[in-house]
């Protein structure tokens, strides 16, 4: 399996349980790592920044989530000089065209996912990670 | 007979007449003492002949003189004649020769004549001529056309060929008719008063009437009459008529502008390159309230300025006057009752024909009701997008909030689909009851908003602040106990302030719930309330010594639905957001300052209009 570790960046607890439940159930990643806070997050990758084996190989980002949002996560991201290249996936319940348009705006969102998440589109997902590892 | 000759000779003499002879035979020439005083030659010049042919002056009348004396000679013609000679001191002097023949049988024997200085005569003649030749070329062509009247009759007995130009007549058609054919009907018997008046008093004088030509057009015409003269007992008059239809025109059209500027309601100044007022209409008196006593001499606007009035719209504009420029500007003035009202004013510069400043041309009018209605219409257009903000962010809330939950519960049913196992399938229900709760939470706080939004014409109350502000404290007086905060407030006993209790309620409970809440381990909490009146709103600011919030990063969010920022336990993010929802049902809003762990400041705006 090429996709070992995979954070999951979400405020939302009951989604986060949810997600990881599916995921595993799917085998999309090895282990899982789950967020409530991008902060925390964005500081794990820092302090793990030369250290590729324990860089996560995908991001499923929340986009509206207090303090940190999806947004300055991403922003703040940009700034990292990591070596890994990591898949981000934005994972959102906004339809809102706006968030669309904005997440094209980034290039290093692999796709704009909206919630809920099935099995289907974590199939989606993993041929997406393929196709770049 | 001798005696005859020497009384002859004395009249000559004494009438200064001239006597000469001339013996044919003999040539013999004798002068007499008259001839020789007018020849200029001394008294003892002996003339022999052909003397006196050298003193006519050379040319038409040398030839003329000679030519007279060859045919008395030859053929016996006497001859009466006037010459110019030259005289012996090289004077100029006109003469009269007269020559008679005195024949002796059948054949010129002696030639008799007369010599007389007519140099004074023929002056006067050659100055007549030229008064004569003047006044013709004046009459024939000056620019006016000239009749003259016998007085007698009222006949036109001359008139310039300019007469017939303003006419359309000929001059031989205008001759002979009567002169008050010449004015329409209605004009006829001020012509006759005018010329009769002009009759006694001989002075000149001018009117203004009109003429009718050929073709039957009424002309406006200036019509002058000067001195009479008198030729044979009869009195003719001179007129001189003047087309002024050119004239006529443009003082029309003068006549119309001035009526329109006068009476335009639009406001018109006219300044001097200075900038100084020389004129002003009706209107701009009226809308200004001032007297031309008190615009006259002045810069126009000095007395309409007010306490509101733009400064850089003033600035503008005085910038424009000292580069002699065009503007056109909107301000804000004040009448002599200091009323407001905007002045729409386009000031123009007017130059001549070379181009040289003349004058500045303020054309202006009163456009209060349009000014109004476009601030009535932007503070409308305010409302609308910010109703339409307020839509768009709800609708976003409710689509984010509630897709958030149900997307949650479609998962919960997909994992428990997705399972064969019955025990399984009943541990995910917990997750179930957790989604579908959230969700009616969700439902329940919209609710909620929504209710706050329709409810804005709940009736608002006169309320004692500091009042309610014990009352939240004593409400809240365990936790305020438990956090050590200290809440320190200046709002005057007396206040009142306009708003629904429920809400204010509300607010207060809120903010100083915040105070307590966001507050920093680092340092003893404190909350100042302190009130200021600013405009309409009874400003209220709740200041914290807080964890204050980077609003560069967060400001957007703070006052949005389910935005916390400090990791909270107990923040659900939607304590700002009904705050902010029940101010603007009050019409009030809410602000922020703060900075990131030095607190924050809310201040809130309670409408009082």
């Amino acid at each position: 399996m090429k996709n070992k570790l995979t954070y999951i960046i979400d405020d939302d607890k009951l989604t986060v349980k949810l997600m990881s439940i599916l995921i595993s159930k799917n085998k999309f990643c090895e282990e899982i790592q789950s967020y409530n806070n991008a902060q925390h997050a964005l500081e794990e990758l820092k302090k793990n920044e030369f250290d590729n084996e324990i860089l996560p190989d995908a991001i499923l980002l929340d986009l509206n989530m207090p303090m940190m949002d999806g947004w300055q996560f991403l922003d703040e991201f940009i700034e990292l000089s990591l070596k890994k290249e990591i898949c981000i996936f934005i994972m959102t319940s906004s339809i809102d065209p706006a968030d669309i348009e904005k997440a094209k705006e980034y290039q290093i969102v692999k796709d704009y996912i909206e919630k809920p998440i099935t099995a289907k589109k974590l199939d989606i997902l993993c041929k997406l990670i393929g196709e770049i590892n | 007979m001798t005696n005859k000759l020497e009384l002859y000779f004395k009249a000559a003499q004494s009438a200064k007449i001239g006597i000469w002879k001339m013996n044919v035979q003999t040539d013999h020439v004798f002068w007499d003492a008259v001839t020789k005083c007018i020849l200029e030659v001394p008294a003892d010049f002996d003339p022999v002949n052909g003397n006196g042919i050298n003193f006519y002056t050379e040319g038409e009348n040398r030839d003329r003189i000679k030519n007279r004396i060859y045919t008395a000679i030859h053929e016996g013609i006497s001859f009466e004649d006037k010459f110019q000679i030259t005289t012996a001191k090289n004077n100029i002097k006109y003469i009269e020769c007269i020559c008679k023949v005195e024949m002796i049988q059948g054949k010129p024997a002696n030639l008799l004549g007369t010599f007389q200085d007519i140099t004074k005569e023929q002056n006067l003649i050659n100055q007549l001529q030229l008064n004569v030749e003047k006044f013709s070329s004046i009459f024939s062509s000056a620019n006016d056309s000239i009749f003259i009247i016998d007085t007698s009759n009222g006949i036109i007995t001359d008139c310039n060929p300019r007469s017939s130009v303003l006419t359309g007549y000929h001059v031989f058609e205008l001759k002979g008719i009567h002169y008050t054919e010449l004015f329409p009907e209605e004009f006829r018997k001020e012509a006759r008063f005018f010329l009769k008046y002009n009759l006694h008093r001989n002075d000149y004088t001018v009117d203004e009437t009109f003429i009718k030509t050929k073709t039957g057009d009424s002309i406006p015409v200036e019509i002058a009459s000067g001195k009479k003269f008198q030729v044979d007992h009869i009195t003719y008059l001179v007129c001189f008529i003047r087309d002024i239809s050119e004239r006529k025109n443009a003082e029309n059209k003068m006549n119309l502008l001035s009526l329109a500027a006068s009476e335009t309601t639009d406001t018109i100044v006219i300044a001097n390159h200075k900038g100084i007022a020389v004129w002003a209409n009706q209107a701009y008196l009226d809308l200004t309230g001032l007297t031309m006593i008190e615009v006259l001499g002045q810069k126009p606007g000095y007395l309409s300025k007010g306490p509101e009035t733009d400064a850089t719209s003033s600035s503008l504009m005085r910038k424009a006057i000292g580069n002699q420029e065009s503007i056109k500007i909107t301000v804000l003035n004040y009448n002599q009752k200091k009323e407001k009202y905007w002045f729409e004013l386009n000031i123009t510069t007017a130059f001549d024909n070379h181009n040289n400043f003349i004058n500045f041309i303020g054309v202006g009018r009163n456009v209060t009701s349009r000014i109004e209605k476009e601030l009535e219409l932007k503070k409308l257009l305010e409302v609308t997008s910010n109703q339409n903000n307020k839509l768009y962010n709800f609708t976003h809330i409710v689509s984010h909030n509630i897709r958030s939950h149900t997307s949650n519960l479609s998962m919960v049913v997909d994992v428990i689909e997705n399972t064969d196992d019955i025990q399984e399938k009943l541990s995910y229900f917990e997750l179930f009851k957790e989604g579908t709760e959230k969700l009616s939470e969700s439902i329940e706080y919209l609710n909620e908003i929504i209710t706050i939004q329709q409810k804005t014409n709940i009736e608002k109350k006169e309320i004692c602040l500091k009042n309610e502000i014990e009352k939240t404290k004593k409400a809240l007086r365990l936790v305020i106990k438990e956090s050590k905060i200290i809440i320190t407030d200046t709002i005057p006993e007396d206040l009142m302030v306009t708003a629904i209790p429920a809400y204010l309620d509300s607010i207060l409970l809120n903010l100083i719930t915040n105070a307590i809440k966001y507050k920093s381990t680092q340092r003893t909490a404190t909350l100042e309330i302190q009130h200021e009146f600013i405009d309409n709103y009874n400003v209220i600011n709740f200041k914290d010594n807080g964890l204050g919030l980077d609003l560069e990063r967060n400001g957007h969010k703070i006052f949005g639905m389910y935005k916390t920022f400090h990791g909270n336990e107990d923040a659900k993010g939607i304590g700002l957001f009904i705050t902010k929802n029940q101010l603007e049902a009050m019409n009030g809003k809410i602000e922020v300052e703060s900075e990131l762990d030095l607190g924050s400041n809310f201040k809130i705006y309670l409408n009082e209009k």
